[in-house]
């Protein structure tokens, strides 16, 4: 057994970190909320850096790397609130394409995406519940060698910056879901962010009567969801990852301000009560490691892993938010201040808690692998 | 990162695994929560011992297997599952067995190593006192030097197993001048030796299972001081985070988990109970974390560091779980929760319910979880007391 990452993984993060204390800040962070959602400058030079074609081949230019190679830069990424179409195009749409896109697509994409020229993003969701087979109410018509989409997805990611969008829909007389390949400038498509709290952009995506070349379906007519779940799963556990670097943050800006902020003459850092609070928020994060690694890891050396996953999800999502409304209860009023900046990671943990199904749903999850 | 364990390893597990079976089948010994402290059988733990499965970790040099934590662990996980019942050799070989090695002089060394290890002699651990539980330090059983000996005169309190045992183990103040933390020292004492009277308590379940020890005018031998004299409340923080490390703080109610879900998946209207299912689901996500914490301490140990901070956070969380456990599955059984052993509707023959007494002891003995918030936030995340910060 090992609980620790490897001498290269701790220099990758090592580079990450200097790398977005350098090149990233909340004025930043501010600045592209109220835009695109994402520093396309900065995801140009990490592109440039190699860093997120890590599940591309390298015979398309990428690094053929596991899950867990990519963990560093993603906890990185989670400790800074660095939003990116990472989660959606280098982890879950890279995936996608690896495991199913024909040659033609792959050999034309996969290059362009490990330059970081081409950004692909997912619309599966419509519910805004969980990503089930039976949700999909999308329709795709044949027409010639055409397929014509039509419905609704919601918390569509970065579609602002995104090149091309991954689809499922149903299309009529088959069983099960199939996945299309469109261009986000298609016609017919339209789009709304949602107003979310999260540090991610979200949009609602509209597809009117838009037109698809039969050579864009990724995978066989009808068997769309096999992959969807297994690019997911990966996506999510992905997640927790950001989710880690994200507390290791919070609890080391309260520890800080704890030894820092006085009151009765002492710092509250020596309170009892204070210690116990940051005890309970480290034992968050340790925890919330372990499982998330163990399941990572799981993923990487191809053994089963779907209950890993989901226990790891259910309780770093939990975890998560449990330990920012505690971070904001031992700031006080500073904390509730929008200047102190701790706000984005409270909302960024219940943003990630909910996403992909939320807790109970991951739960459920682990209660159907454990046999009930 | 791996989290695999090696073909050494599995196979091991199976072995402590066949061997636990086949007891099972012969009825040595029978799988009741908390009865791996409960039940002192000097047979299995000689067993054990035969097999060289006591010491695992110890230098070669004294006669143990020189093994990892990490197999340690495996074999704990294994004993504890079943409940074996282990508290006849545990805490020598837990904790005294370590202490003895890193502070003992060979003399003692040679003198009790080799008989904890045969499981020979049983010791126990008298720490605390009527006034003196977390607060360690306070501890005023004193040792007054009289030529070659010790005149030990006190009170210890919560003595587990001092009625079994043949030895104590036992912090004594030895400087009544000195300043606190640093007027202490350990030793070992001959429970047979004359002045020492063993009184029974009796816990909130009824079952006797520790003691008071009183220490009338007691000589002891100074060889039998461990260490350095005054130094004691040093040594005996080094060992604690032994007796907090193991996986023994997550499976203490081990069987409740395993029977809870027998009873969900054989119950037509509750193994469809989508709320009772979300319980089960966060039972078994939080005990695969306490697992993980466990081997992630022993790991830990393996790599040469001293886990104050990961052993206090594996004890809160784990005990916090076995809490938990109890608390909800008691709660799964309906009215049928509160029937006892010996009651003929009791399901799991009043396991569930009985270990729910229980409960409130995971989170006291042994380093209460305040206490250990406090090294958390003190050794592992710097902060200092209110008395230090001005």
């Amino acid at each position: 057994m090992d609980f620790k990452f490897s001498k290269e993984q701790k220099m990758f993060q090592d580079s990450a970190r200097t790398f977005f204390n350098k090149e990233w800040s909340f004025d930043l962070l501010k600045e592209v909320l109220q835009s695109k959602g994402c520093s396309m400058n900065l995801w140009k030079k990490i592109n440039a850096l190699g860093w997120v074609g890590l599940l591309i081949d390298e015979k398309y230019g990428g690094i053929g790397g596991t899950l867990l190679d990519f963990f560093p830069i993603l906890e990185e990424m989670g400790r800074v609130l660095f939003p990116s179409p990472i989660f959606s195009s280098s982890i879950f749409s890279t995936l996608i394409l690896n495991e199913a896109a024909g040659k033609p697509i792959k050999d034309r994409l996969l290059p362009e995406m490990a330059d970081g020229k081409v950004v692909i993003t997912y619309a599966i969701g419509e519910d805004g519940r969980c990503w089930s087979e039976d949700k999909i109410q999308m329709k795709a018509d044949r027409y010639e060698k055409t397929y014509i989409l039509n419905g609704e997805k919601i918390f569509v990611p970065y579609i602002e910056v995104s090149d091309y969008l991954i689809c499922c829909a149903k299309v009529k007389g088959v069983n099960g879901p199939t996945l299309f390949l469109v261009k986000s400038e298609d016609q017919g498509i339209t789009y709304a962010q949602l107003k979310t709290f999260s540090v991610d952009h979200y949009s609602k995506v509209v597809f009117d009567h838009v037109r698809v070349p039969e050579d864009h379906i990724i995978g066989s007519i009808g068997g769309g969801w096999e992959i969807i779940e297994k690019a997911l799963q990966k996506m999510v556990i992905s997640r927790c990852a950001e989710m880690i670097g994200g507390m290791q943050k919070v609890l080391e800006t309260t520890v800080k301000y704890v030894k820092e902020r006085k009151q009765f003459g002492v710092p509250i850092g020596s309170f009892q009560v204070i210690q116990h609070y940051c005890a309970e928020m480290a034992i968050d994060v340790e925890t919330s490691k372990y499982i998330t690694y163990m399941a990572a890891w799981k993923a990487s050396e191809n053994l089963p892993c779907k209950k890993d996953i989901a226990m790891a999800k259910a309780w770093t999502g939990d975890a998560y938010q449990r330990m920012t409304a505690l971070a904001l209860q031992v700031h006080g009023a500073m904390g509730f201040t929008d200047e102190y900046n701790l706000h984005y990671y409270y909302k960024q943990a219940k943003s990630l808690q909910l996403m992909y199904g939320g807790s109970s749903y991951f739960r459920k999850i682990v209660a159907e692998e454990m046999g009930y | 990162m791996d989290f695999s364990f090696t073909v050494e390893q599995e196979k091991f597990r199976n072995e402590v695994k066949e061997f636990l079976e086949e007891e099972i089948r012969k009825g040595t010994f029978e799988i009741r929560s908390n009865n791996y402290l409960e039940v002192s059988s000097p047979e299995l733990s000689r067993k054990l011992a035969s097999k060289g499965w006591l010491g695992l970790t110890w230098p070669k040099k004294y006669m143990g297997g020189e093994r990892s934590y990490v197999d340690r662990a495996i074999l704990m996980e294994e004993l504890l599952k079943y409940q074996a019942p282990l508290v006849y050799h545990l805490l020598g070989e837990r904790q005294i067995g370590p202490g003895l090695l890193h502070f003992g002089s060979e003399e003692l060394k040679n003198e009790f190593l080799p008989k904890i290890l045969k499981a020979e002699i049983s010791f126990c651990l008298g720490l605390s006192e009527p006034d003196a539980g977390s607060d360690v330090a306070a501890v005023s059983t004193s040792a007054a030097k009289e030529g070659e000996y010790y005149i030990i005169n006190g009170q210890k309190t919560w003595t587990s197993n001092a009625h079994n045992a043949d030895y104590i183990w036992i912090l004594v103040k030895t400087d009544p001048e000195g300043p606190k933390y640093k007027n202490l020292s350990e030793m070992i004492v001959d429970l047979k030796l004359p002045g020492v009277t063993v009184r029974p308590l009796y816990n909130m379940i009824g079952v006797h299972c520790f003691n008071e020890v009183f220490f009338d005018n007691v000589r002891v031998h100074q060889r039998y001081l461990v260490g350095e004299k005054n130094k004691g409340f040093y040594q005996m923080l080094s060992q604690v985070d032994y007796e907090r490390a193991g996986i023994e703080r997550l499976m203490q109610n081990y069987p409740v988990l395993e029977a809870l879900r027998i009873y969900v998946k054989e119950d037509q209207e509750i193994s469809k109970d989508s709320l009772i299912l979300d319980q089960m689901a966060q039972l078994e996500i939080e005990f695969e974390i306490g697992r993980l914490l466990c081997y992630q301490v022993a790991w830990t140990i393996d790599q040469g560091i001293i886990p104050n901070r990961e052993s206090a956070i594996s004890k809160c969380y784990c005990t916090r779980f076995e809490q938990k456990l109890g608390n909800i599955a008691t709660q799964i059984l309906g009215e049928f929760g509160q029937l006892l052993p010996d009651s003929p509707e009791a399901l799991f023959d009043g396991d569930i319910s009985e270990s729910y007494l229980w409960n409130p002891s995971y989170t006291i003995q042994g380093g209460a979880s305040e206490i250990l918030k406090g090294i958390i936030a003190t050794r592992g995340l710097g902060l200092t007391f209110k008395k230090d910060s001005k």
